[in-house]
């Protein structure tokens, strides 16, 4: 267990990283940098009445939002941000931070099963197909990260980039982990479990006040650990000159998230079976054809 | 304490430490408009600059805006909006509307720029001196109750798991059609094979009463707040339940037998035969009985394993869909406030899973202050066609104008001023429209770039650089042309019915302008494509942007800047009938009237969107719900025109 001053540092830039996502999410929607809005946000939701669907299922509407919170933290407790602060050095770090976003599609279907509505039971279907889409991808692009390691523990996946980063070693894997990595935050152009103009909001409709904010909050824990996964698998982790480890991972993430939400600006919503199909088609083995080439390297 | 405020506050005290926190937390307001965005934009209003977000849902929005105009029942489903705002929320009113079921609006404004600017300040101030009342109630209008009281006495035998969502969704709902369909299923509607109209409120065990009483704690607004919720079929294992499924108290946890039986019964929810349930009750008998079997945890059924559930067994007797599965019955309004389709459409879609089996748009009827204004004036009548359609005025004014003429048999006299107005209200109607297209779409820059430019030309209407670099920058998006195509294609057979830039995209060369002497003389020709589906009509659209902003300056170039040509005046013993046609942003709209001593005692109006409504359902079954709404949209249906 390192020390805990490390992992207080660790906390407040994680805490920081998330509000930053806050700010850059508006400022890719506004084209302003609002500092104090998120806390705004958080007041006003707050502030608001919390009102239950009539007749909603009590233990999955209760639920949704904290498993959705839980599972991106999760996820994020295995990723080291520098090389004293490995955080949980769990030995099968890569698989565990594949079974914890498993729980993003749990949280969701719940969310949208629980509020008896059209829309939210649309949004949480959508994104179960979403997740078959996704999957494939997310998963072996990790799996050729690990090829190279030998191990699935994230300190040494980093280290293994040590003479160049895994975007360079495995371009293919990075293009697949990153647009994996949209459709499992649903961000734009894969909302299609929260799309305004189809479902009115979807799955997070019909949560209000404190529950939706842990909905909003999750998503953007999500992305930040979504964002730490690439920057730790792909873009070298801590590795940099003349910054302290933690603060090129921090900054490393922010840039990684910041074009995550730039990227969807420009690109219209596809049906999701369209999503599927080039999930399945060309994805997954363009996946596999990266798996065989970092064999292929590995082996040379 | 207004009485206002009843209905707005949330229930508490309004301690100073909220005070403080409404005061300087409390201010991004979102805002949600009746009867739409796209009316507010026509008719000047900028939200943005009054420092105003939209909400796209009721759940997330603090004000209700209402502007005008409305149609018949666009006030009751805007009620059942309000009732479903969490508190604390304001209700405010720009112009003189009837808001019946409303309460009092808490916000009075003229229906100007000026007026929006003050409502943010205005509401800053209300919140924060009453944003929490003691005497808070919810907002349960004697309608919706009336709806919700129905639905749980049709009672729900079967029970099974949820199946039925209907109806009661965020985007809006059809309070009216709702009660309809309550009237209908007490008569025996013909089955409807094709599509699955399952309206699963019939079906409902009768809840007890008492969990669905208004209940004066915030945390429970669920009646009035969910009055329009899906009626969940609960099990009928938990039918011992019921108060603790709705019981007040949140943190309230079932007891674990009755989550079993829940969940487990919620489990098979596979489609239910409601269909057969709504009007052949004997036959819902029968099929009870596997499922009423299934859903017994741990019920042993004729060799199966205890609690499989063999999918096979369950859905053999239900309603297939085309492609063979049996897939979630579900009916829901997507209108009339849905984000991104025209505000004030009632549309309302049958699901099966979430392919769309059938659309049904309702036309509303004009308010009835509107309607019995008949006789007018003839002077009057122009402006009052104008008024009908707040999308585009100007092409109603110019019609009415025209037609007015013809009747009173005066020469046709050249209207340059009006027809640029025409043109250039053409290219503010396709931006207006583009802008909620993109919400559809889910294009963030589409939506933002036109609304600036929208902005922009309202501003200074005679920017061509402006508009050829968007309509270029539009056509360059990727991924937009492969999204749109084969998307809203028209049947062969139904084509003729296709009107404006719909029919044009399709190869259909027909526009009005071409008959008209001015315009035959700066050479219009129009525009036309060979491709039927929303990228086609995307694609005229934009063209049609670009021709008309040259046509605007061939037609200024044509003669001086004369002033509108005053309207003739009216003499007292004009009669006759006259016939007018005009190419308004939709399509081509003709208008008769009937002139008797200097009054109009009779029109008739056919208006394009009539024609795609009556089209609607034709080509949108059988299509992914996300491509059904971008064909609806894709038309262009103005709610304003298609009052039956």
């Amino acid at each position: 267990m390192e020390n805990p001053l490390t992992l207080l540092v660790v906390l407040l830039l994680f805490g920081g990283g998330v509000y930053a996502l806050a700010v850059l999410e508006y400022w890719s929607v506004a084209g302003q940098l609002a500092w104090g809005r998120p806390a705004r946000l958080v007041l006003h939701l707050l502030l608001k009445e919390e009102i239950r669907p009539r007749q909603s299922d009590t233990v999955l509407y209760e639920t949704a939002p904290v498993l959705f919170l839980a599972a991106a933290a999760l996820a994020a407790a295995v990723l080291p941000w520098s090389a004293d602060a490995p955080l949980l050095g769990l030995a099968t770090g890569a698989l565990f931070v594949n079974a914890a976003f498993a729980y993003v599609m749990v949280a969701m279907l719940m969310g949208g099963w629980a509020v008896n509505g059209v829309y939210a039971m649309l949004g949480g279907w959508r994104f179960l197909g979403q997740l078959i889409a996704y999957s494939m991808p997310l998963v072996m692009a990790l799996t050729a990260t690990v090829m190279r390691a030998e191990s699935m523990l994230p300190a040494r996946i980093v280290t293994s980039q040590l003479e160049l980063w895994n975007i360079v070693y495995q371009p293919i894997g990075f293009g697949l982990f990153y647009l994996a990595a949209l459709a499992l935050a649903f961000l734009p152009p894969f909302d299609f479990p929260v799309a305004a103009g189809e479902l009115a909001g979807g799955v997070w409709a019909e949560f209000t006040g404190a529950r939706l904010l842990l909905f909003r909050l999750g998503r953007l824990l999500l992305i930040m650990t979504l964002a730490l996964t690439v920057t730790v698998f792909f873009l070298g982790g801590w590795q940099g000159p003349w910054l302290p480890g933690f603060a090129w991972t921090f900054l490393k993430t922010l840039l990684v998230a910041a074009s995550f939400f730039g990227v969807g600006r420009y690109l219209p919503r596809l049906r999701y079976d369209q999503m599927l199909e080039w999930s399945w088609k060309y994805a997954t083995p363009a996946a596999l054809v990266n798996i065989l080439w970092v064999g292929i390297l590995l082996l040379l | 304490m207004l009485s206002a405020f009843v209905f707005e506050a949330r229930a508490g005290r309004l301690s100073s430490w909220k005070q403080w926190l409404m005061k300087t937390r409390f201010q991004n307001f979102k805002v949600f408009v009746v009867p739409g965005k796209d009316v507010l934009r026509a008719l000047g209003l900028e939200l943005a600059s009054a420092g105003l977000t939209i909400a796209r849902n009721p759940r997330e929005a603090d004000i209700l805006l209402l502007t005008g105009p409305l149609l018949s029942g666009l006030a009751e489903n805007a009620a059942v909006i309000f009732a479903q705002m969490p508190r604390p929320r304001l209700l405010a009113v720009m112009g003189e509307l009837d808001i019946a079921p409303l309460p009092a609006p808490a916000i009075r404004l003229p229906l100007t720029q000026a007026g929006l600017l003050a409502l943010r300040p205005e509401a800053c101030r209300l919140l924060t001196a009453q944003g929490w009342a003691p005497e808070a109630q919810p907002f349960a209008p004697a309608f919706i109750e009336q709806v919700i009281a129905g639905q749980q006495e049709k009672g729900d035998h079967k029970g099974s798991g949820s199946m039925n969502h209907s109806a009661m969704e965020p985007g809006g709902m059809d309070m009216e059609g709702m009660m309809k369909d309550l009237d209908r299923s007490g008569m025996k509607p013909p089955p409807d094979a094709a599509a699955l109209p399952v309206h699963g409120p019939h079906e409902h065990h009768s809840m007890p009463k008492a969990a669905d009483k208004p209940s004066g704690e915030e945390t429970t607004n669920e009646p009035a707040a969910d009055g329009q919720h899906a009626h969940h079929t609960m099990p009928p294992t938990d039918t011992k339940e019921p108060p603790a499924a709705d019981s007040p108290d949140p943190g309230h946890h079932q007891p674990h037998a009755a989550q079993a039986g829940h969940e487990h019964s919620a489990i098979p929810a596979g489609p239910m035969p409601h269909t057969e349930g709504m009007d052949m009750p004997d036959m819902m008998g029968d099929q009870m009985k596997p499922e009423a079997g299934a859903e017994m945890p741990g019920m042993d059924m004729s060799g199966m394993d205890m609690g499989f559930m063999s999918m096979v067994e369950m859905t053999k007797d239900l309603p297939r869909s085309a492609d063979g599965l049996p897939m979630e019955a579900s009916e829901a309004a997507f209108g009339p406030f849905f984000p991104g389709l025209p505000g004030g459409l009632n549309l309302r879609l049958h699901l099966d899973g979430d392919n769309v089996t059938k659309a049904v748009i309702t036309p509303g009827q004009p308010d009835q202050s509107r309607a019995d204004r008949l006789p007018l004036p003839a002077r009057e009548f122009a402006p009052w066609l104008a008024g009908l359609d707040p999308l585009t005025p100007a092409a109603y004014h110019l019609l009415a104008h025209r037609a007015l003429a013809q009747a009173m048999r005066l020469p046709a006299t050249a209207a340059l001023p009006q027809l640029i107005a025409l043109e250039q209200e053409r290219i503010a109607s396709h931006l207006n429209w583009l802008i909620d297209f993109g919400v559809t779409i889910g294009h963030a820059w589409l939506q933002q770039a036109a609304e600036h430019l929208y902005w922009q030309l309202r501003q200074v209407p005679d920017q061509p650089a402006a508009v050829t670099a968007f309509v270029r920058q539009v056509r360059r998006l990727p991924l937009l042309r492969q999204s749109l195509t084969g998307v809203g294609q028209i049947p062969a057979p139904l084509l003729h019915h296709a009107r404006g830039p719909v029919a044009r995209a399709a190869g259909i060369s027909h526009d009005a302008r071409q008959l008209d002497p001015l315009y035959q003389q700066v050479g219009f020709v129009p525009v036309v494509r060979a491709e039927n589906n929303v990228w086609g009509r995307l694609q005229v659209r934009l063209q049609e942007m670009l021709q008309s902003q040259e046509l605007v300056h061939r037609l200024a170039r044509l003669g001086p800047a004369a002033p509108t040509p005053a309207f003739p005046s009216t003499d007292q013993a004009a009669a006759g009938t006259g016939r007018a046609t005009v190419e308004t942003p939709r399509g081509t709209a003709t208008l008769e009237v009937a002139l008797q001593s200097g009054q109009v005692t009779a029109y008739t109006l056919h208006a394009p969107s009539a024609r795609h409504v009556a089209l609607v359902n034709e080509f949108v079954r059988e299509q992914e719900l996300g491509d059904a709404l971008k064909t609806i949209a894709s038309l262009d249906i103005s709610p304003w025109t298609i009052t039956a």
